[in-house]
């Protein structure tokens, strides 16, 4: 009977240290707690023209259909270039209050992608991904350099609305910046036409000088001489 | 007996000169005209002897350049962080002295000024034969001159050495008009003067170049005429070539050269060195012809006072330069003063302030040298000067890194000294030849225009035995 | 299904921006997605020109100390084009930091879109082509080497004497866009390897770099790539404060530069020194010739 009491205690004292040295591991565990369900949904036009602004909306909300906000959604699409591929990251934003991110963007290729938003996860939060295929047709040129011997209508296809990295110039002294390397040919060609004339001038007084002499050589053949001087 | 080539009686309405032909003493015009003719009439050995010496240097200068030719640039001290040198340094340089002609031929002529009428016919020489040598050093220094057509074919007028190919050709052939017109009367002188015992090619040549001049009144108009447009073309012409020519390096982004102020700068350096070109020259040739009667301490006298006046406004470039840059310090700045001033480049820099710029103004205000030796030696120290600050602009300009690596150093090769021998051999042998061929003094000018100069004294005629009568007649 | 490709999709996104994945790797068990594809490597899809640029990241870059070498774009370069000694068409400057380190900048023709080269040459044997990459004609140049006064960055390089052939070049017909053979007295610069392009390929230093520390990339189609990554181009200069190389010239070179002193690669900025420079194919073709310095 005592040595059941006693079993009983030791029993007790074992279960109550188990307890003691695992609680808190088990409450430091937050794994323990599997993270919420996430769903995230994106919304994109269907269609966009080629160095136009496209917006494409991500909504993430957790299983019970509230709204998570503050996450960040990166946006990507699948690419190759020369001779590397991957997952191209376009853009990374948060979500607001309605637990959606809105991320702007041109994109500058053509032809038909998929465009994919990606939530990591958190501790919290299970990751998600969502995508929407994406069409961008319309091809034109897009970048233009600023500077260089381009002559808008010359050596240039002339364009409207163009699209580039660095803010275009505008007004009149760029303008003539750019076409001026082109043009300072005419001032150059100008000027030396005017200088050469003045020299066809000159030779043409010589020949006038010589022409003089002949006529009046023809009147007195000996009028061209004058006497010797004092030698 | 008393009227000359090129001196009629003129109608009123007769185009140019304002002052009523001068009465001149017949003896003086004729001591002018044998005197300044004599070169034209024979040739002595010493000239020869010249002659050949300076061919053995060119042909030494021609040597070198084979070796170029053959080899590459690699000959030379150029390379890739200095790629300029001596070469552009002296295109630079011989442009520069061309200015000369601009100077006393149309600028004082422009203004009517009187006393340099003597010179001005070796001031042109000097344009025309700096400009031929000078142009030949672009040529020296290609890489790949057997593609000069390449210029012709696919030349762009965007590029500074484009403008640089027009602007020299422009006013070589501005020059050479420019020399020739004067020429006339005088080469009708010699066709006349140089008679029956003259060779004949002698004797067809200047009746050729005389183009049949007897003094008419419709001649002269003609003349004038041309003088006057040429004379006011040329000055804008000039100013043009020498400012195109600072700007192969003023178009472009180094620190050194990144400076508005080249045009203006290199312009009033040529003309600086342009005059004292004219003072050496002048002193070298009224020695060997005996001109002292026309070439007098007046002449000396005034283009010394505009040689210090030209250092002056040289100077006032050079303080300009210095302290904008230097007040300021911006990136490469510090680094391109200190080469120049207590670096390797000090000796030459100094010279070039001290010698170049304060010796010849100091000369002029200084009563005991303002003498015709004082302003020949001016002369040299600004020749010199002149080259000197050619270089400096080259090389020291190049040497500033462009990026973090060890600054360059750069020293001219024997090739490089050989070929700039040839130049100077080139453009002795160039002035020797002309002249023999057209007088040095413009004669017809001087008679008409300027008389006897006040206060020269007839030099001795001394003994005429060994020197080649002129047209056989007996020493007077 | 989704959830696991998410997984581990999310694992490569946690590398973005440092190399993580082959092209190989990132292409294969990806399902039936579509990629875009353009027809032709050295045109953009639509069929536009390209705008080649480059992004150097300088925080990669550490001069090859880590791999105990001379730096391997330099050496690619050298290899693949032949450039005689001493031209380093790509050089490895080392510039000063404040604070005092230094940092090593590789340093390719800048291929400015103001390019002074271009303007001052006067038979037009330095052009742009519409792909803005500034090119040599070597066979039209007339050596007067004002192109080598304006350039701002020390990027030219002459041909002071006959360099060396190496039996390769015979083969060779002469090509702007690969300046093999190399002509005495005419100018010569790295020219950002359109014709590697043309074939898909990234020009050989970008391939040399052991650390993938040189991105090729188009401004029109707005992509760059190290091999490794494809990134686009505007996003990656912007978040990465990238800049150009003495910017306030005018220039507009098309280099930009990630600041960073070789950081990513485990370089102390302290860390001074890099090994020179070797030409292994001029020293077996030699010939006698003796190579000029710079």
């Amino acid at each position: 009977m005592r040595r059941l009491r006693v079993l009983h205690g030791v029993l007790r004292v074992t279960v109550f240290a188990l307890c003691a040295t695992l609680l808190p591991v088990l409450a430091a565990t937050p794994a323990l707690a599997a993270p919420e369900a996430t769903t995230l949904t994106i919304v994109a036009p269907p269609s966009a023209s080629l160095g136009e602004p496209v917006i494409v909306q991500a909504r993430l909300v957790s299983a019970a259909g509230a709204p998570i906000a503050g996450a960040t959604v990166t946006f990507t699409t699948r690419f190759t270039f020369l001779n590397a591929g991957g997952d191209m990251v376009i853009a990374e934003e948060l979500t607001d209050r309605t637990g959606t991110a809105t991320a702007e963007f041109a994109i500058r290729s053509t032809g038909e992608f998929v465009a994919r938003a990606t939530f990591r996860g958190t501790a919290r939060y299970a990751p998600a991904q969502a995508s929407t295929p994406l069409t961008v047709g319309a091809s034109r040129q897009l970048y233009a350099q600023e500077a260089g011997v381009r002559i808008p209508g010359l050596n240039e296809a002339p364009r409207i609305g163009q699209v580039m990295l660095g803010a275009p110039s505008a007004g009149i002294i760029p303008l003539i910046a750019r076409m001026w390397p082109g043009m300072s040919g005419w001032p150059i060609a100008a000027t030396l036409l005017v200088i050469w004339s003045l020299y066809l001038f000159v030779v043409a007084q010589v020949f006038r000088v010589a022409g003089g002499a002949a006529a009046e050589a023809g009147r007195q053949p000996d009028a061209g001489r004058a006497e010797a001087g004092p030698w | 007996m008393d009227t000359v080539i090129g001196v009629r009686p003129r109608e009123a309405e007769s185009a140019g000169v304002e002052s009523p032909p001068l009465a001149v003493p017949p003896e003086w015009r004729a001591r002018l005209e044998r005197r300044a003719l004599a070169p034209l009439a024979g040739t002595g050995w010493r000239y020869y002897a010249w002659i050949g010496a300076l061919l053995a240097v060119l042909g030494w200068g021609i040597f070198a350049y084979t070796r170029q030719l053959d080899e590459g640039l690699i000959v030379t001290g150029m390379r890739d962080r200095i790629s300029w040198g001596l070469y552009i340094a002296s295109f630079v340089f011989f442009i520069g002295i061309s200015h000369a002609g601009t100077l006393l031929s149309a600028i004082l002529r422009v203004t009517r000024a009187r006393w340099q009428l003597s010179v001005t016919r070796m001031a042109e020489f000097i344009t025309v034969v700096a400009l031929m040598v000078g142009a030949l050093f672009p040529f020296i220094d290609m890489g790949r001159p057997d593609r000069i057509l390449n210029i012709l074919e696919y030349g762009r007028w965007q590029s500074p050495l484009m403008w640089d190919i027009l602007a020299i050709t422009t006013y070589l052939t501005g020059s050479t008009l420019y020399l020739y017109l004067p020429l006339v009367p005088d080469f009708a002188l010699a066709r006349d003067r140089l008679g029956p015992t003259a060779p004949r090619w002698k004797r067809a040549f200047f009746r050729a170049a005389a183009v049949g001049w007897n003094g008419s009144p419709a001649q002269r108009r003609a003349l004038e005429r041309a003088m006057t447009v040429m004379m006011l073309v040329i000055i804008p012409v000039a100013v043009s070539v020498h400012t195109v020519v600072s700007w192969i390096f003023a178009m472009t982004l180094r620190v050194a050269f990144n400076t508005s102020i080249f045009g203006a700068f290199f312009v009033a350096g040529a003309i600086y060195s342009g005059i004292a070109a004219i003072v050496l020259l002048m002193a070298v040739l009224r020695k060997l012809l005996r001109l002292e009667e026309y070439i007098t301490r007046t002449q000396f006298l005034y283009l010394g006072y505009m040689m210090a006046a030209f250092s002056l406004i040289m100077t006032y470039f050079n303080v300009s330069e210095y302290a904008v840059h230097g007040y300021k310090m911006e990136a490469g700045v510090p680094f391109h003063f200190e080469q120049l001033m207590v670096g390797p480049f000090a000796a030459l820099f100094w010279f070039y302030i001290f010698g170049g710029l304060g010796a010849p103004a100091i000369i002029m205000l200084v009563r005991r040298t303002r003498t015709i030796a004082g302003v020949v030696c001016a002369a040299v120290f600004v020749l010199l000067a002149m080259w000197i600050e050619r270089y400096l602009i080259v090389v020291a300009g190049l040497r500033v890194p462009l990026e973090p690596y060890a600054p360059r150093d750069y020293f001219p090769s024997w090739v490089e000294l050989s070929i700039l021998a040839g130049a100077f051999a080139l453009f002795a042998l160039l002035i020797s030849v002309f002249a023999k061929l057209f007088p040095v003094i413009s004669i017809w000018e001087v008679v008409e225009h300027r008389g006897p100069e006040p206060g020269a004294r007839a030099e001795n005629e001394g003994s005429r035995r060994g020197r080649p009568g002129v047209a056989g007649r007996p020493a007077r | 299904m989704a959830k696991g490709l998410g997984r581990r999709s999310l694992l490569r996104f946690l590398g973005a921006g440092v190399a993580a994945t082959s092209a190989a790797g990132a292409l294969a068990g990806r399902g039936a997605e579509p990629v875009a594809a353009s027809t032709h490597p050295a045109v953009a899809r639509g069929g536009r020109l390209r705008r080649w640029a480059m992004v150097i990241d300088l925080r990669r870059c550490d001069g090859c100390q880590s791999v105990g070498k001379p730096p391997q774009c330099t050496r690619a370069c050298i290899e693949g084009h032949f450039a005689p000694q001493p031209m380093e068409w790509i050089e490895v400057y080392e510039g000063h930091l404040p604070g005092g380190g230094t940092q090593f900048i590789p340093t390719p023709c800048q291929q400015c879109q103001n390019a002074p080269c271009v303007n001052v040459c006067p038979v037009a044997a330095t052009f742009a082509t519409p792909e803005g990459v500034v090119l040599i004609d070597q066979q039209r140049c007339i050596g007067c080497r004002i192109c080598m006064e304006a350039c701002p960055y020390d990027r030219r390089f002459f041909n002071w004497g006959q360099a060396p052939q190496p039996p390769e070049a015979l083969f060779m017909e002469y090509d702007a866009e690969h300046q093999s053979p190399a002509i005495k007295g005419t100018v010569m610069k790295c020219d950002f390897c359109p014709d590697m392009a043309r074939s898909g390929r990234l020009p050989y230093c970008a391939q040399g770099c052991p650390n993938n520390a040189i991105y090729y990339g188009d401004l029109e189609e707005d992509l760059a790539t190290n091999g490794e990554e494809v990134v686009r181009f505007a996003r990656f200069i912007a978040t990465s404060s990238a800049y150009r190389l003495k910017e306030d010239l005018g220039t507009e070179p098309r280099v930009f530069y990630i600041p960073g002193h070789g950081e990513a690669a485990g370089r102390s900025p302290f860390k001074r020194g890099r090994l020179p420079t070797q030409w292994p194919w001029q020293k077996r073709v030699r010939q006698g010739a003796v190579p000029w310095t710079r």
